[in-house]
């Protein structure tokens, strides 16, 4: 099967076979490794990639709904200051240890920062209920989004 | 290469093969032939008798087969491996192979197979003080299986360049995973490289696992002469991954109508799974903290190793201890009811005093702040007024079912952790840290433990130690063909070796540096100070360099109808000693008592996990409130006075969540987890029994 679309605002053309995933597509054909292929059943969000401006765990979407779509991942979301501003943010605060869940948390927290500019306690807990973290805890998650938030309101 | 998140096996060292294991569907049998289908180019097919070396996986005085041979001891157990360019092909055709065995039953609860000699601390005269005795308490208590759940993959790359092989993974024992690997495929360890690749997990069950995907990794990649990346996913981890070896404790205690704990007999039965890899230090530990932190004048631990046909335990963040404290502190509750006292009253009574003898070995370290964390969580929580009031709620009940809404309850516990190795496992070791000052004023840092707390550890240490002239700090990679073996990184031994180590260095380039100039290079071994000499018998002597304390308090509401409990509030107060940074102790503390909570609460020991599985652990949105305080001493003797937060640093949640649904009920709860469904099955037992009586 052949796809054409956008990946991180470059075209790209492909020959999958029809059952490959948005995952294994983004991971394996195009080695955008940063996208995490972790239960690859809808659970952890290890995966989250942008389709369009849609929030969406790749391993739960067939390949083929990406013709003619733009597709963003991680890699492509840091070239954005704010994002990458995000990232080392967590990374100060101690949030990211082993890093598996870093790209997904990322993902979900620039797409909620991106709708919600000062989110509630209750939207980021919401925003971040699709990923998992096992080694640090949520409350300093919680925390930070709302500092950044916060920094980014005064600005 | 490593790709920006620091994960090797996502990176490509050439074009890797892949590896895949092919597992049995018996539970237990021999294997009586393997038919495979014609192998396509590239790919290769290796068994038990294609390893050129010990077909055993060695760790901590247990160990296991690599590959089974003759005989297949759990549903799951790899027999074959298979290596080749593409994962599909190689999914395809595990499909196709098959492999015929002689079936027997398999054997999935305790008391069948008595692995090995039991084990057994026995002091005075426990059971005439039992016969004797004004009150005796007895429980049994269960721990069910507990799955670690590693969120990412767990991996390991093996190159060989026709001389020697190279490994990536993010092992926390390097030097143990190179001499794994040496002894499956028959090489010298000078043969055989770990390169530490972050990051690293930093749990015992990991050691393990990871050297059995190092070995199988090397052992296609020494066959196929061409770069194998081995990796678990998400299923495999969950169920052939660490998991914690489920027990059944009992508890006979010795008590004065004043409440003083005279002695107490313990058993201890373990579930080790299809082999003991790790479950000797497992045993030992859990016996070790079977008194937890009260006096007891007498005691007779015994315990004892079954094997069973489910895949091999393995064991994780604290190793035994969780089992025993769940145990201790669930029955602490039923002798403070037995002898009237309020729970707090009561560990507060019976607790080691400063200084004081442990029962079972050693004495409690005057900086040790059990007292104050105690009472930290007993004011932050409100205990005894909220003890009292739900204990008159539930002595004023006269159904079983119980009407009122909701139902409420409180539980309390205080535990022990012990940080580092016990000594008795301490001393077969042998941990080094190396430093190199450089001409150009850069202090580098040789040492096998990685990763960023370990780095962030290690470099506040030697910036407090040379502060008069603090260098550039860097780490050499962790390379076993570099850096020197600094042991396992687990239970914060970083804390208690390295760090000492680092400190030690320090020191002596301190006193090297007004006399020699750079380089100078400094090397320092780990021998574990003589009052730390502790066996069966040796009473006096230190068990752990040091313990961690914890103090948890959890409250709960439960709908009389569903029984669903709901977590109103959990508070948790730790000593840990100083802490370097808080706010990620904080964090670590906090994830380990959703965990610990998660353990409480949900998966099944009697049913194996179908393929979609769900996430076990409270999420984000569904964690209670909880306040979590730290009571910062120095410990005497540390670098810059720390203890370190020991393999666990919660896990007294799951005892306390479970003392608070018991009162909330009305009925003592002895195992976990406690699901809703268990709670309605032993109401509905309790008013059965009732219905009896009153016939």
């Amino acid at each position: 099967m052949k796809l054409s679309f956008w990946i991180n605002g470059e075209r790209v053309t492909l020959t999958v076979p029809p059952t490959r995933s948005l995952l294994d597509l983004v991971r394996e054909d195009l080695g955008l490794t940063g996208t995490k292929s972790g239960c690859r059943s809808g659970e952890c969000g290890a995966c989250l990639v942008l389709l369009d401006s849609e929030l969406v765990n790749a391993c739960l979407v067939p390949a083929f709904r990406v013709q003619g779509r733009k597709v963003t991942t991680v890699e492509g979301l840091l070239k954005d200051r704010f994002v990458a501003e995000i990232k080392n943010r967590l990374e100060t605060d101690g949030l990211l240890q082993c890093g598996f869940c870093e790209s997904g948390i990322l993902m979900a927290v620039a797409y909620l920062l991106s709708s919600r500019s000062v989110p509630t306690e209750k939207e980021i807990r919401e925003a971040l209920s699709g990923n998992i973290c096992r080694c640090t805890g949520h409350a300093g998650l919680v925390e930070t989004v709302k500092t950044i938030s916060a920094v980014r309101r005064t600005r | 290469m490593l790709d920006e998140f620091g994960l090797e096996t996502d990176a490509a060292i050439g074009r890797p093969y892949h590896g895949l294991i092919v597992r049995s569907d018996a539970a237990s049998g021999a294997i009586q032939a393997i038919h495979m289908p014609r192998l396509p180019a590239n790919t290769f097919a290796l068994g038990a008798r294609d390893i050129p070396g010990e077909n055993r996986l060695e760790l901590f005085g247990g160990h296991m087969p690599l590959l089974a041979d003759e005989e297949v001891r759990y549903a799951g157990e790899p027999v074959l491996l298979l290596a080749g360019p593409n994962r599909d092909t190689l999914r395809s055709l595990a499909e196709r192979i098959r492999i015929s065995y002689k079936r027997q039953a398999p054997v999935l609860s305790l008391y069948r197979n008595l692995s090995g000699e039991p084990f057994e601390l026995r002091r005075g005269d426990a059971e005439s003080a039992l016969r004797t005795a004004d009150i005796v308490v007895e429980g049994e208590y269960r721990v069910g299986l507990q799955r670690y759940f590693h969120l990412r993959h767990l991996g390991a790359l093996a190159h060989w360049d026709g001389r020697a092989v190279s490994v990536h993974a993010p092992t926390p024992y390097p030097h143990h995973m190179r001499a794994a690997v040496a002894s499956a495929l028959s090489l010298p360890q000078k043969k055989v490289r770990v390169v530490v690749s972050p990051p690293v997990p930093s749990s015992s069950g990991e050691i393990a696992e990871l050297a059995v995907m190092a070995v199988y990794a090397a052992l296609l990649a020494v066959r196929l002469e061409n770069p194998v990346i081995m990796e678990y996913n998400w299923s495999e981890s969950a169920l052939f991954g660490p998991n914690r070896h489920p027990c059944v404790i009992r508890h006979r205690t010795a008590v004065s109508r004043e409440g003083d704990l005279l002695a107490a007999e313990v058993i201890v039965d373990m579930d080790t799974g299809a082999y003991s890899i790790l479950s000797p230090l497992a045993l030992e530990r859990a016996c070790l903290s079977a008194l937890g932190v009260y006096r007891c004048g007498s005691f007779h631990i015994r315990a004892r190793l079954f094997n069973t046909n489910r895949p091999p335990a393995f064991g994780f963040a604290g190793l035994g201890e969780p089992q025993s404290a769940f145990a201790l502190e669930v029955h602490s509750c039923k002798i403070a009811d037995a002898v009237g006292m309020d729970p707090a009253e009561w560990k507060k009574r019976n607790l080691v005093r400063s200084d004081e003898p442990y029962p079972v070995g050693g004495k409690r370290s005057p900086s040790d702040a059990a007292e104050s964390i105690l009472e930290d969580v007993i004011t932050r929580s409100d205990f005894g007024r909220k003890f009292a009031s739900y204990e008159a709620n539930k002595k004023s009940r006269t159904t079983v079912f119980p009407a009122e809404t909701p139902l409420r309850g409180i539980g309390l516990s205080l535990c022990r952790h012990g940080v580092g190795m016990p000594s008795s496992y301490e001393r077969t070791m042998a941990s080094s840290v190396k430093i190199v000052l450089g001409t150009n004023k850069k202090l580098r840092i040789l040492t096998s433990l990685a990763g960023r707390s370990n780095a962030r550890l290690l470099t506040a240490v030697a910036a407090e130690m040379l502060s008069e002239s603090a260098p550039d700090i860097a780490f050499d990679p962790a390379d076993t063909a570099a850096v020197p073996d600094s042991g396992p990184d687990i239970g914060s031994r970083s804390v208690i070796v390295a760090a000492k180590l680092l400190a030690d260095c320090c020191r002596a380039l301190n006193t090297k540096r007004l006399k020699s100039v750079p380089p100078i290079s400094v090397k320092r071994t780990y021998r574990p100070p003589a009052s730390l000499d502790w066996a069966p018998g040796r009473w006096k002597a230190g068990v752990y360099p040091a313990y961690c304390w914890e103090a948890a308090a959890v409250e709960v509401e439960i709908d009389p109808v569903t029984l669903e409990p709901r977590c109103t509030g959990v508070w948790i107060s730790l000593d840990a000693g100083r802490l370097p940074a808080e706010e990620v102790a904080l964090l670590r503390v906090e994830e380990a008592a959703v965990v610990d909570l998660g353990f409480a609460t949900s998966g099944d020991p009697d049913h194996p996990l179908p393929a979609s599985f769900r996430y076990p652990f409270p999420r984000i949105q569904d964690i209670p409130r909880m306040e979590i305080s730290f009571v910062q001493q120095d410990h005497p003797g540390a670098p810059l006075g720390m203890k370190g937060l020991g393999d666990q640093p919660v896990i007294g949640v799951a005892p306390a969540y479970v003392a608070a649904v018991s009162q909330a009920i009305g009925t003592l709860f002895d195992r976990i987890p406690l699901t809703p469904e268990a709670m309605q099955e032993r109401l509905q037992q309790l008013e059965e029994n009732r219905g009896e009586e009153d016939e």
